[in-house]
């Protein structure tokens, strides 16, 4: 019980000595000026031929694999017989590929914009 | 005061995005609970200044690393409380001049108030860290412990040993 009185009795005492910070306008100001300088985009445009270049292989192979006309066929087998060819896995894994290199590109657009 | 969701969205632009609109929200939004914070550890409003600006640039070039499991502030305490551990390591020597020696018989005034701001510079930084958490800024011990880094355990631990030394101070 005492234990108890002696901390509210504490967190009382304390909290009427709790300073509270004076008001500084220029603080959010200050901060913000110190922040590193935004990322050259000197590197982007090689970023950005990368990107072209992957995006052309994928878009390259999926013309192809339309063009054959087999991978529609492997991949409603694999969902059928629910295993997997190794047609199957590459267009997925094509598939995979293509939606994280728009997925960059997209996150590189954005961050580019600000 | 932000909403948890509000909170989320303005981390994600600033993460995705590099949106210095949506990091100066959050600056203003806590940059009065911070610098309190080091302004009740250090006394000094300048230093708690300085402090509290580093802590969020450090914030701000390690956003990405905030996973969203803590809401935002805790981390940004966390990172306080990082500032201040290293600040007072960098100055160890100066800050030993600094702090009074512990009398071996404290002669206190008859002010509680006055007895206890003095009381509190005989805690030592982690004592003391805890004590403005959890009396001061009203952190339960879990947020203390995340913050610190410390187990809850060791918290208490921290609590009662400063609890008994105040208490002592004020009799």
């Amino acid at each position: 019980m005492k234990e108890h009185d002696n901390d509210i009795k504490l967190r009382k005492l304390l909290n009427e000595i709790k300073k509270e910070a004076p008001e500084n306008e220029w603080f959010t100001r200050k901060v913000m000026n110190r922040l590193p300088e935004k990322k050259s985009s000197r590197h982007g445009w090689v970023m950005w031929c990368f990107y072209c270049a992957a995006l052309a292989i994928c878009v390259g192979f999926w013309s192809m694999a339309i063009a054959k006309g087999d991978l529609i066929n492997d991949l409603i087998d694999a969902a059928s017989t629910h295993t997997l060819s190794q047609s199957a896995i590459t267009g997925l894994a094509a598939m995979a590929a293509t939606g994280v290199i728009v997925w960059q590109m997209a996150a590189t657009l954005l961050r580019d914009d600000h | 005061m932000l909403s948890r969701i509000e909170e989320l969205m303005l981390v994600s632009r600033c993460a995705l995005s590099d949106d210095r609109d949506a990091f100066g929200r959050l600056v203003e939004e806590y940059q009065s609970d911070i610098r309190r914070f080091f302004i009740n550890l250090t006394g000094d409003v300048a230093l708690s200044d300085d402090l509290s600006q580093d802590t969020f640039i450090k914030a701000y070039t390690g956003i990405r690393g905030f996973k969203g499991f803590s809401r935002f502030r805790t981390w940004l305490y966390r990172i306080a409380y990082n500032e201040f551990y290293d600040y007072t390591r960098r100055n160890k020597e100066q800050a030993e001049e600094r702090l009074p020696e512990p009398a071996e018989t404290y002669v206190g005034g008859s002010d509680a108030k006055i007895d206890l701001a003095e009381a509190l510079k005989y805690l030592n930084e982690q004592e003391r860290t805890v004590v403005v958490l959890y009396y001061m800024e009203d952190k339960p011990i879990k947020d203390v412990a995340a913050i610190t880094g410390m187990p809850d355990g060791t918290v208490k631990s921290h609590i009662s040993r400063a609890k008994a030394k105040l208490i002592k101070f004020l009799e």
